[in-house]
């Protein structure tokens, strides 16, 4: 069976296919979005916190 | 263009089996099912589609609170109750530190679960799990079993993955104790 050490898979990083079945930008776009929002808000509690 | 790229890959590094990754958004509202926010995302069988993937999304330190990573071998689903898993367990550790390299230690549990160096020849590991939670972000393993003669050298490499110090414990959970918060550890290592 194939097995492939830690180091082995990092020197075939290169090798790198990205599958076409899937929208990557879109599915990276939103969830930097939900972080963008998460920090928007904490933002704003901690002004109505009086911090 | 694509077709060109198409022709152009053909794989030279198969995997040894096929693994989804699934991701949990965190909920926004009270309506939202758990099934509503996990879904997965992709499955592959390869080096190749693996490098191509983790370049294309976001790496663990940039997920949003409540998010989690999933990685399991495909017709597994990221849940206790998914029968593969529900005999089993998972060696967890929490980072409550920020200052480790998170993306270094996901990336290191990842290329070890698909890698398959992390066990022996028996598919114990099901798959892997990343929690980004406002007090730690959690690694975890999930097993097949509760069987702490195969759970044992797993867990000890386990720890070289995630170069852990020898003041740091790592602890094996059984998800039947899921939900009983005063539960043992089955192992300690
Ligand atoms: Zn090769
Ligand atoms: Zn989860």
């Amino acid at each position: 069976m194939a097995k492939y050490e830690i180091e082995q898979l990092i020197q075939l990083r290169e090798t790198a296919y990205v599958p076409t079945s899937v929208d990557f930008a879109e599915f990276t776009k939103s969830i930097l979005e939900e972080r963008e929002r998460q920090a928007q808000q904490e933002e704003e509690s901690g002004f109505t916190g009086g911090r | 263009t694509v077709l060109d790229s198409k022709k152009e890959f053909n794989v030279k590094h198969p995997l040894n089996s096929k693994w989804t990754l699934w991701y949990t958004k965190p909920a926004n509202n009270p309506k939202e099912s758990w099934s509503d926010l996990l879904k997965p995302v992709i499955t592959f069988s390869s080096v190749e589609e693996f490098w191509g993937i983790f370049n294309s999304i976001p790496q663990a330190g940039e997920l949003p609170l409540k998010a989690d990573y999933h990685l399991f071998r495909e017709n597994i689903k990221p849940e206790w109750e998914d029968p593969e898993n529900s005999k089993g367990g998972k060696w967890n550790f929490q980072f409550k530190n920020k200052d480790i390299n998170i993306n270094e230690l996901w990336l290191r549990t990842l290329l070890s679960v698909i890698g398959e160096t992390i066990e022996d020849d028996d598919n114990e590991v099901n798959g892997a799990v990343l929690n980004v939670r406002k007090v730690a972000i959690r690694i975890s393993l999930w097993t097949k079993s509760s069987d702490r003669a195969k759970l044992f050298p797993i867990g000890m490499k386990f720890r070289k993955v995630l170069k852990l110090s020898d003041a740091d414990s790592l602890e094996f959970l059984s998800h039947k104790d899921a939900d009983n918060r005063s539960a043992k550890p089955l192992l300690t290592v």
